[in-house]
């Protein structure tokens, strides 16, 4: 009662005098449970999956795709083959590498069947396009410079304005292993893990896309 | 030598909005209707009864059964406890206020003399009426739920965040302190504000007209809030060089619009920052000259296109455009605009189906008719559907 506060109900309903317990919700329930929740059919489990997870995803999928509206459809694709699949997951615990391997698959499949190329093949013509796209700064589908943080300097974002103009001329898989490794981060293994092929092919497509990012965009080569 | 350090993502934004989640999910969620069988132990309340039987009147039956119901958080928001949420009141002659603690580790926190009754509470909603009173919701983010506040001359919306609404007859506050949230209503400029933290809108029911230009002592003289529409920081307190924004701040359009003076408003509109743009197009708009608010929110989209706030400017441009100036094919160009900028979740749906009605005034038809499928791609059966059918029907 002491932890209550004084609280008169409506007339029709009872008065409740509510004790308030330690309540740790969804962030109990681990991953594991959570897949064999969403097997069974639980509704929760799916909601709790996707809440945990969705961010995660919708900001890879936007600096993958460059575009922030493809990038909602990615990851609304993503956790409906996911949750349909979920059946075939043989490390559950591993759920968020897993939808993350068929989100960078998905930005890969758009990629390359052009559904963003307009963006990209507007500045190999010379229209002007890429410059523009990374000039204003808005992620309607402005690549990388348009998700420049606020306090980027002018230079910074020059700079990825040069970075975009190169990743669009790299062959998708090349550009997509780079970006994860030196925009996501991450390591070589989880490149090669989100990239669905081995080790050596991940370098391999590293190193390719150093080679054209560091002449084209006139950047030095990225930290290993 | 690179400007940029790896790996670059620290480099870039990473702001994913709740309301972009949640709509999300909702997509998600359609594709799975309840088909397969919740697992037993997490959902049947018959469990839950029998259970909570077993254990009787001992301290751990509270525990155990507020557990099963934490698992089932797809159901009505409850109390920490398990309990149902009634219509709650903070006695006005009580020693304090009420706190209410939530299930899904939200809280509301009702000052006294403040009423608070739920309307609907499911899975994915939870909407409730501020009869009267201030209270403080403190939403925890990435809930399931999409909460509704109904205000009376406004209804916030929110998925995560702290905020405070404040009824009065009248009169309403709404203060956040964290996150964003959408307040909606008649009197709230373009019927729908976005809120971000640290920043208050005040709306009233009957904003009094300025009669007369006020003396320079009254343009610069602090004023008490009492009119529509404030959309500031708090502590960006206007000094005398800037008495239009303090009339701004205060609803006063007519009087702010004076203030700036002959060809003020394009004058202005040229040196400002994003945010004393749109609070300029609002004197404009709000004062009877709605061409005059174009420059502001054009200068927005041209020079600033890379500011956040950048969606809405086009789409209140389009508005401007559509419903004040009758200019459809400027219309159709600024919520085009809007869209392709990434206009905010809550008014995507409304930014496509005026980009149909645009269209279809500018004689585009086969633009009307591309954009009316877009809309029904994206929304079938959306609030808007009618009045597209008309629309296209040139009714």
């Amino acid at each position: 009662m002491s932890r209550n506060r004084r609280l008169v109900a409506h007339t029709d309903v009872p008065v409740r005098d509510p004790v308030i317990f330690a309540f740790p919700a969804a962030e109990g329930v681990s991953d594991a449970e959570l897949v064999a929740g969403c097997v069974a059919g639980d509704r929760f489990s799916r909601e709790v999956l996707y809440r945990r997870h969705g961010r995660y995803l919708l900001g890879l999928t936007t600096r993958l795709a460059g575009n922030r509206h493809e990038a909602e459809e990615i990851v609304q694709d993503t956790f409906i083959i996911g949750l349909t699949e979920l059946g075939n997951l043989r490390e559950p615990a591993a759920v968020r590498a897993w939808l993350a391997q068929i989100a960078v698959s998905l930005v890969g499949k758009r990629l390359r069947r052009g559904r963003l190329l307009r963006f990209f093949s507007l500045g190999l013509l010379g229209t002007g396009g890429a410059e523009d796209r990374g000039g204003d700064g808005v992620d309607g589908g402005r690549g990388l410079a348009g998700l420049a943080a606020p306090d980027l300097s002018a230079e910074a974002r020059a700079d990825l304005v040069l970075l975009d103009r190169a990743l669009a001329r790299l062959r998708t898989e090349v550009r997509m292993a780079w970006m994860l490794r030196h925009v996501e981060g991450h390591s070589l293994a989880e490149v090669a893990s989100a990239c669905g092929c081995s080790l050596a092919t991940a370098k391999r497509r590293i190193a390719e896309a150093e080679r054209s990012v560091g002449r084209l965009a006139d950047l030095p080569e990225a930290p290993r | 030598m690179s400007r940029l350090r790896f790996p670059l993502r620290s480099a870039l934004r990473d702001d994913v909005e709740d309301e972009v989640l949640h709509r999300i999910w909702q997509e998600i969620d359609a594709r799975f209707p309840g088909r397969a069988p919740r697992r037993r132990t997490w959902s049947a309340p018959a469990v839950a009864v029998v259970v909570a039987g077993v254990l009787g009147a001992s301290g751990v039956a509270g525990i155990a059964l507020s557990s099963l119901l934490r698992r089932n958080e797809a159901g009505p928001l409850r109390l920490a406890n398990g309990a149902a949420l009634v219509a709650v009141e903070a006695a006005l002659d009580g020693p304090r206020g009420a706190s209410v603690a939530l299930a899904d580790g939200s809280r509301i926190e009702l000052e006294r003399g403040a009423r608070l009754e739920p309307l609907e509470s499911s899975g994915t909603t939870f909407a409730a009426a501020l009869a009267r009173g201030r209270a403080v919701f403190e939403v925890r983010p990435g809930g399931p739920r999409r909460w509704t506040i109904e205000c009376g001359l406004a209804t916030v919306e929110v998925v995560g965040t702290r905020f405070s609404c404040e009824r009065r007859p009248g009169h309403l506050r709404v203060n956040v302190d964290r996150g964003t949230v959408l307040v909606r209503g008649e009197r709230v400029p373009d019927r729908v504000r976005r809120l971000g933290a640290g920043e208050v809108i005040d709306i009233l029911e009957n904003p009094p007209e300025a009669a007369a230009a006020p003396s320079p002592a009254e343009a610069v003289a602090p004023a008490p809030v009492r009119q529509t529409a404030v959309d500031s920081p708090r502590a960006a307190v206007a000094g005398g060089p800037a008495a239009w924004r303090e009339l701004a701040r205060d609803g006063r359009h007519r009087e702010a619009f004076r203030a700036l003076g002959a060809d003020g408003v394009r004058r202005e509109a040229r040196r400002l920052g994003v945010r004393d743009l749109l609070a300029l197009a609002d004197v404009a708009r709000l004062s009877g000259h709605p061409a005059e608010a174009v420059a502001p929110l054009e200068r927005i989209l041209g020079e600033l296109s890379s500011d956040p706030q950048a969606p809405l400017a086009a789409f209140t441009l389009g508005r401007i455009e559509l419903d004040a100036l009758s200019h459809p094919a400027e219309a159709r160009a600024a919520f085009e605009r809007a869209l392709a900028l990434g206009v905010p979740a809550g008014l995507r749906e409304d930014a496509q189906a005026r980009l149909v009605e645009a269209c279809a005034r500018a004689g585009a038809t086969a633009a009307a008719a591309s954009a009316a499928s877009a809309y029904a791609r994206e929304y079938p059966g959306g609030r808007h559907a009618r009045a597209i059918e008309a629309w296209l029907s040139g009714r």
